[in-house]
């Protein structure tokens, strides 16, 4: 720890390795994107487009994290406390939630129940961060896990799948909600 | 302070009245949460667990139908709060998803347990809801609430009756069995 401290701190500034957030920082800082948008959501008022475009980028961001948490983090997790309990129970949230996403892509604002299925995916989406903010992160911490490696794993994917769905999906509500947050 | 108890009248013996919508909803919350938490003790993937999640997708299948089918109904006349109504019915569906995968299953199946818990948290949460907003809301606006409670009680009575053929043989050998 020292040492890597000591040999960075020789390296000319620009040239510094940027540190590469662990998994768990990575995963935050995607709840975090998550629960704004859905702060954002709760202030629109009108059915349009800027919803659309907010829901558009829920959904998105939804897909990518329980992706990448299924296929890297838990296993992960799953292997390195030896315990299937809350892996699992993360597993079955995440369909839940897979299942709204999926209707809520095929609709569009002011239709039947649509504010309706954002706001149960909200609710259903904070308890779900809550319980890996409160039980599974500090379990993971708390065993041999190489959570940076794990970090690199899942920006890698990431990258990876955005490339994916940006060539595979129309590309214009994610550009909207884009300039919209910015 | 004295109070002259000589003149009181003995107390009348009077029907029990007959619990309003709100009341049966409540004690079905409380039979549901009562056996989701017998589940939370259970250790081993056996017939009692079997037993114990058939019995908990019963209750809450007929449950969220009487809500569906009555009540909901009732208060959407009644209430203003339409979103309040339709995330309710949201609530319902995701908790209809889970009860049909758990009736195809059995204990010790794939992410059995997983699906009971998560189950128990989203109705735990559901019945928070109804029970801090939507009933005071059902309350104060103007739902006979007794007239409810006896389409409800009917409808239950007929839906647990006709549970399905193999359900009510089962429930005929049970009780002539504990007989």
């Amino acid at each position: 720890m020292a040492a890597r401290t000591e040999s960075a701190a020789r390296l000319p500034l620009r040239s510094a390795p940027s540190v590469a957030p662990d998994a768990i920082t990575l995963l935050k800082q995607d709840h975090q994107r998550i629960d704004a948008l859905f702060r954002h959501f709760e202030q629109l008022e009108r059915d349009g487009v800027e919803k659309a475009a907010v829901v558009q980028m829920i959904c998105t961001e939804l897909r990518l994290h329980t992706q990448v948490e299924e296929e890297i983090f838990y296993p992960a997790v799953r292997a390195a406390t030896g315990e299937a309990a809350l892996t699992d129970e993360a597993d079955v949230e995440h369909a839940l939630a897979r299942a709204l996403v999926e209707e809520l892509e095929s609709m569009k604002p002011g239709d039947d129940h649509y504010n309706a299925m954002v706001a149960v995916l909200a609710t259903y989406e904070r308890q779900h961060m809550e319980k890996e903010h409160q039980e599974m992160f500090p379990r993971a911490c708390a065993t041999r896990l190489d959570l940076e490696r794990l970090g690199a794993a899942i920006a890698v994917r990431k990258r990876e799948l955005l490339g994916q769905s940006e060539n595979a999906t129309e590309p214009a509500p994610r550009a909207i909600g884009a300039r919209l947050l910015s | 302070m004295a109070t002259s108890t000589t003149t009181r009248k003995p107390p009348q013996r009077r029907k029990p009245a007959a619990p309003d919508a709100i009341a049966i909803l409540k004690d079905d919350h409380k039979k549901v949460d009562e056996m989701f938490k017998r589940f939370d003790k259970l250790k081993e993937d056996g017939d009692e667990k079997l037993a114990l999640v058939q019995k908990i997708c019963q209750e809450l299948t007929i449950h969220t139908k009487v809500e569906e089918e009555i009540f909901y109904p009732a208060l959407r006349d009644a209430i203003v709060d339409a979103d309040m109504m339709d995330e309710a019915d949201v609530e319902h569906a995701s908790a209809k998803a889970l009860i049909a995968e758990l009736t195809q299953m059995k204990p010790g199946g794939d992410h059995y347990d997983a699906k009971v818990t998560v189950l128990g948290e989203y109705i735990r949460h559901h019945v928070k809801e109804e029970q801090q907003e939507m009933f005071p809301k059902a309350r104060s606006a103007k739902v006979d609430l007794k007239a409810l409670g006896k389409a409800i009680a009917e409808r239950k009575q007929e839906l647990s009756g006709s549970g399905g053929t193999a359900g009510e043989g089962a429930r005929r050998a049970a009780a002539s069995a504990a007989a």
